[in-house]
């Protein structure tokens, strides 16, 4: 049952599940929601859209977890990044969101919104079909630790850095007004 | 010297399409066409799947109106099968459409042309979006989002996900309501229903300001349809099709959707992947018709619920009966949220949503199988052909926007003739013309199965390829 008011923590994975590795983010959510923390919420979609801004007024934390296009012989690295809202880019509103865009709603409408990271997660495989590719399947495992690592970190009281993340070089604390935006691969309907 | 002008694409609607407006050599509009340009062919590539896999894979084509296409082919699957679903999955599938109904029309009035209505059509193109509707009213622009969230939360509690949950299946669906679901629901009602309320009063207070667009925004005389109920009342999930004249006239009623070829003619035309249904009997040129809520509340007898049947009198008493301006899409769309929310009140408690009885099993029993309900922009017809072990031998979707396809023509050529006189562009037509194509709140996804995010380039062109004008819209 989707009951925002006792998930103080999201994990919003999206991609389309057709589209082979760009179900990265999708999968990684659903395993997340099987962990069955407290007060941790996961959520699989397609896409990003408006009302999620009314879930994520309800959180403290969310992490967003999408695919990165990468060529097959990537190393299989995943990125970190804070994330900020962001609104001042809103030239006409679509129907599917970036995090940032999503998180500046939030705060606009409601007033304040979670602390926010982007899991980028590598692929090299989004043609039509199911199952996911070498680098994929490599990249989720790890991209599954950091994320745990940042379910265990959401709780403490003075901010922290993410999890190190191998050859990812990213993540530092989360600024408040740091904007950060992926060009991710993702085909949604 | 002829012109033309060109809006490529067109904003704040979903998918990607263009429109052209035609001047003569007097500077006069002479003709308008919307294009719809990208193409993904559902029709084609679903011949040889299952007919069990249909209502998952048409749900696909689009992330804002599954709901609609996985209800329109399950039937179509029930008819192949020859059953009749147990009461149960078809209360579950009518409770799943209001939510799809509130989502999208809460979608279409607080997000996509609420910065419009709202904030007026000259205001500053920069904080013309959902953030400048913030801006001003951070009440209502949060309350639009919280009701387009519960229509999706109905979708999800009984879909399992709120985008392609792939639930309603040939013979009746795969899960009921679970108690807590229920209660959910009910505990957001009340909210639900003030807001619909509080916008159906804003839209009504602010309906004198616009004026130029509601004789503007595609008023003219045309055919409407839509499904009623066997009494001739609003209906969105079954029934039979009528059709009704500008005067009110029924024109064909209680026409079994089975034989809808007997009534609907299309033509493709050759700049738009778009198709263009119309009433056969009066042919393309004189059986222009429009769907969706504009048609569902001119076509109806009653709206069957107390609160909307109110407001469907005032709004008829607003405009001598049948609406024809399709600026009122918009006042239609409220109206219809406020009868989906009574519907949802009325139903909450029947004991057969939380039946575990919810699926008839049988064979092919028929190789031909139409499917029809009512989306959130109009009817919705899938019409399959199978072989003997079910694989789909071909397939016919008739979508709303596609039927409101000739009606959208007229309405951008109505608009830019009311405000445009000469070869440059006033200030402020732009987004009318688009706002009358928002009206119809098209879904370029569904009816050719596009989707796209774009700025807007509009030009005027001389006959001789000159540019005349030009706009850009980044």
């Amino acid at each position: 049952m989707p009951d925002s008011r006792t998930a103080s923590i999201l994990v919003i994975g999206y991609g389309n599940t057709l589209r082979r590795d760009d179900a990265l983010g999708c999968m990684i959510a659903d395993l997340v929601g099987c962990w069955q923390r407290p007060g941790v919420r996961s959520m699989s979609l397609a896409q990003l859209t408006p009302e999620l801004a009314a879930e994520l007024a309800a959180a403290e934390t969310a992490v967003f977890v999408d695919a990165r296009k990468c060529s097959p012989s990537s190393e299989p690295t995943v990125h970190v990044e804070p994330l900020s809202p962001r609104g001042e880019d809103w030239a006409s509103l679509v129907h599917a969101l970036t995090p940032s865009v999503l998180l500046g709603l939030c705060k606009a409408a409601f007033g304040q919104c979670p602390g926010a990271w982007q899991v980028s997660v590598p692929g090299s495989d989004f043609s039509f079909g199911e199952g996911l590719s070498d680098l994929a399947g490599r990249a989720m495992g790890q991209a599954l630790g950091i994320i745990e690592t940042l379910l265990a970190r959401a709780g403490s009281p003075e901010p922290v850095p993410a999890p190190e993340c191998p050859d990812s070089g990213s993540p530092q604390a989360p600024p408040a007004s740091q904007d950060s935006e992926h060009e991710h691969a993702h085909h949604p309907g | 010297m002829a012109q033309q002008i060109l809006i490529d694409p067109v904003t704040r609607i979903e998918g990607h399409a263009k429109i052209t407006i035609q001047l003569d050599d007097a500077g006069k509009v002479s003709d308008a066409r919307f294009h719809v340009a990208e193409f993904r062919g559902f029709e084609k590539f679903c011949e040889g799947r299952p007919l069990w896999e249909m209502p998952g894979i048409t749900a696909r084509i689009c992330g804002i109106c599954p709901v609609s296409h996985l209800l329109a082919s399950a039937k179509a699957g029930d008819k192949i099968l020859a059953v009749t679903i147990p009461p149960a999955a078809n209360k579950l599938r009518r409770l799943m459409n209001l939510g799809q109904i509130i989502q999208s029309h809460a979608l279409s009035f607080f997000h996509l042309s609420g910065p419009d209505l709202m904030l007026g059509m000259d205001s500053d193109p920069a904080g013309r979006n959902i953030f400048g509707l913030i801006a001003a009213d951070p009440d209502f622009a949060r309350r639009g989002i919280r009701l387009r969230q519960f229509g999706q939360e109905i979708i999800e509690l009984l879909g399992g996900k709120k985008i392609h949950p792939a639930w309603s299946v040939p013979g009746g669906v795969r899960a009921g309501l679970a108690r807590e679901g229920r209660e959910h629901i009910r505990s957001r009602l009340p909210e639900a229903f003030e807001t619909a309320q509080l916008a159906l009063r804003r839209f009504k207070t602010i309906f004198d300001q616009f004026h130029e667009e509601a004789i503007s925004f595609g008023d003219f005389p045309s055919l409407f349809m839509a499904l009623v109920s066997a009494e001739g009342n609003w209906e969105h999930y079954d029934g039979n099709l009528r059709f009704v004249n500008s005067d009110g006239e029924v024109v064909a009623d209680q026409v079994d959707p089975v034989f809808y070829q007997q009534y609907i003619g299309e033509v493709v035309q050759p700049d738009s992947y778009l198709k263009s249904p119309y009433y056969k009997p009066l042919g393309p040129t004189q059986g222009i018709y429009r769907v969706g809520p504009l048609a569902r509340l001119n076509v109806c007898t009653h709206m069957g619920v107390p609160l909307a049947d109110l407001e469907l009198k005032e709004y008829r008493y607003r405009f001598h009966g049948t609406a024809t301006s399709s600026f009122l899409y918009h006042y239609a769309r409220l109206i219809e949220i406020l009868a989906a929310l009574e519907l949802i009140e009325r139903m909450i408690d029947d004991p057969d949503l939380t039946s575990d009885h919810l699926r008839a099993v049988a064979g092919i029993n028929r190789l031909d199988g139409v499917g029809v309900s009512e989306a959130p922009r109009g009817t919705l017809f899938h019409h399959y052909q199978v072989d003997k072990d079910g694989l789909i031998r071909w397939v016919n979707l008739i979508i709303a926007t596609g039927q409101n396809n000739l009606a959208m023509n007229r309405t951008v050529a109505q608009i830019a003739g009311h405000y445009i006189h000469g070869p440059r562009i006033p200030e402020g037509v732009l987004n009318r013309i688009e706002a009358g194509i928002r009206a119809f709140d098209p879904c370029l996804s569904c009816s050719t199965h596009a989707v796209g995010f774009m700025p807007l380039h509009v030009q005027l062109v001389a006959a001789d390829g000159t540019i005349q004008d030009e706009i850009w819209r980044d």
